[in-house]
């Protein structure tokens, strides 16, 4: 079955923060009605539904349709995890591509425990993946002293600083390419918060090797965004941006931790050299080569991840991505302009979702400032091999 | 501190005074490990089907499936494999990623060790010269403290142990 998926909609809420005071139910609400509103859609026609981050923190796909007075054919909901942004919209693609729904709204909302959280007792539960007996899937160990996601990631970063040389300079340039992205976005968290290489260095490691800018902070917001068929996209009065190519999570004991690319041997598997594909499933079926890229974007909740998926990709070879990020950079005039919204690093933690409405802005040329010039083949990848190529061409 | 303590070569070495971190959700499958941890010894699953030693704890081998397996003890020393220091807050900043009680453990080092066995476990690393920050480092199996009493196992370096204790 050939994908036929075009993204007609895209919404957020009308901010993100700490402070907006809102449930997660009333800011998917903003996320979903302004994704209606962008597509020219009909609530009544949003036939499909894909929730990712789900209660309690955000809303389940049912208290959402009860909500919104929906009526719905299809329905997926995964779970509370930035790590299915790419499976969530692939799963969209698929949907409308086999005609189980016509219109799919991939929906999502979350408040932070320092946000309206702080009023939801359900969220003081504790319940940890990390206390799974082997450990979470960040290397999350919390009996150990490295619960979750913040230690996991130090730790991968710390294998990849031991093993290639890699120094606190390189991290820098990922959180200050980052920041200088969300001064250009209007939205982003950190738009009015620059860094320096200076100020990142002066900062302490708080995390391992990490700093207090390489590692994103949980927030209130949410994200929508509607998938339907390219001929019923060509209705709507929006611009083309069609999902051309989808790839998913690879997992093995081999490839365990969340926040590492294959052969650094983090988690439980064994460390081994790493040379990346010359080509992968998702060029293939974009009918793209990984040259053809105009921008890529990336889950990036801890800094490292920038090498982790430059290096998983092929974009550099193994041990290279660091001094790579730190000699030319993830900016528009980079060989390779990387999350030019700012990322979860800096425009904030919209769970990968915010990456992709950036991604149909770009494809649109309506990203302002920071519009990468004539972009037309935008990937979305992980480190753990899931991927989406997203284009404004025609097929 | 330095407790040089000399010991059986099988012997997790007990700790005091480095912390008491999250005790361990023991249940009924998994009771053996941390039964055995408090008997001073490490032990992981041997699959008796295959022969494959395994981490983490399961019900089945991952090579061949089987359910069955015994308990074997395994020598307690290793190698680090990765290691990080979680430094205490700096003044007048809040400690952020580290929920309670780890915060007031900080600063403490953390990571994961490659056992002579073959296998790969994470764990504290006690280590007061930061030597053991440096992956290869030879730690060995303590016994660590932790806030409802339950042990939990750890590593520590030669500064603080005897790591390759004569058998
Ligand atoms: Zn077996
Ligand atoms: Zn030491």
């Amino acid at each position: 079955m050939a994908i036929d998926a075009c993204i007609v909609g895209i919404g957020t809420s009308h901010a993100v923060g700490l402070e907006l005071g809102q449930t997660p139910l009333a800011l998917q609400f903003e996320a979903f009605t302004a994704s209606l509103e962008d597509a020219g859609l009909d609530k009544d026609l949003v036939d499909g539904i894909i929730t990712a981050r789900g209660a309690p923190s955000g809303v389940d796909y049912d208290e959402f349709v009860v909500a919104a007075g929906l009526n719905v054919r299809w329905v997926s909901q995964m779970w509370s995890h930035g790590r299915w942004t790419a499976s969530a919209l692939s799963q969209a693609a698929l949907a409308v591509s086999a005609g189980v729904a016509d219109y799919v709204a991939v929906t999502n909302s979350h408040v932070s425990e320092r946000g309206y959280g702080r009023h939801l007792t359900s969220l003081d539960n504790r319940l940890d993946e990390s206390f799974r007996d082997g450990g979470g899937p960040y290397s999350g160990w919390a009996i150990h002293g490295s619960p979750g996601a913040g230690t996991g990631a130090a730790l991968v970063t710390q294998q990849y600083m031991d093993r290639y040389g890699a120094t606190p300079a390189d991290l820098a340039a990922v959180a200050v390419g980052h920041r200088l992205h969300a001064a250009r976005n209007p939205f982003a968290l950190l738009r009015d918060d620059p860094l320096t290489e200076a100020d990142y260095l002066a900062s302490p490691e708080i995390l391992g090797p990490l700093r207090s800018p390489d590692i994103c902070r949980m927030i209130d917001g949410a994200t929508s965004l509607i998938v339907t068929t390219s001929d019923r996209a060509a209705e709507l009065d929006v611009p083309f941006v069609r999902i051309a190519g989808i790839e998913g999570i690879r997992a093995s004991r081999d490839n365990y931790v969340f926040f590492s690319r294959p052969g650094l041997g983090s988690g439980i598997s064994a460390p081994s050299d790493y040379i990346a594909p010359d080509t992968s499933p998702v060029y293939e079926m974009a009918g793209v080569s990984r040259a053809d890229i105009d921008a890529l974007y990336l889950y990036d909740p801890f800094a490292h991840m920038v090498w982790m998926v430059m290096e998983r990709w092929g974009f550099c070879k193994e041990g290279e991505a660091a001094s790579y990020v730190r000699e030319r950079g993830i900016g528009l005039d980079s060989p390779l302009p990387i999350n030019t919204n700012g990322g979860l690093l800096a425009e904030g933690h919209l769970f990968g979702y915010g990456h992709l409405i950036e991604m149909t802005r770009q494809l649109r040329g309506t990203a302002g400032d920071r519009q990468v010039t004539d972009a037309t083949v935008l990937q979305w990848a992980n480190a753990w091999g899931d991927s989406l190529i997203l284009t404004n061409q025609r097929g | 501190m330095s407790t040089k303590e000399a010991a059986d070569h099988l012997a997790l070495i007990p700790l005091k005074g480095r912390g008491r971190g999250l005790p361990p959700l023991v249940h009924p499958e998994i009771a053996p490990f941390w039964n055995s941890v408090a008997a001073g010894r490490l032990s992981l699953q041997r699959c008796k089907a295959c022969g494959t030693l395994r981490f983490p704890l399961a019900p089945r081998c991952h090579t061949c499936l089987s359910a069955s397996y015994d308990w074997e003890v395994i020598d307690p020393r290793g190698s680090v494999n990765v290691a990080v220091l979680n430094p205490s807050a700096p003044e007048g900043m809040p400690r952020i990623g580290l929920e309670p009680p780890w915060q007031d453990v900080t600063p403490y080092i953390t990571g994961a060790v490659d056992m002579d066995c073959g296998i790969r476990l994470p764990g504290r690393i006690i280590c007061d010269c930061n030597q053991a920050r440096i992956p290869g480092t030879r730690v060995r199996g303590v016994i660590l403290e932790t806030t409802d009493g339950t042990p939990v196992y750890g590593f520590a370096h030669t500064c603080v142990v005897e790591v390759d204790a004569p058998a």
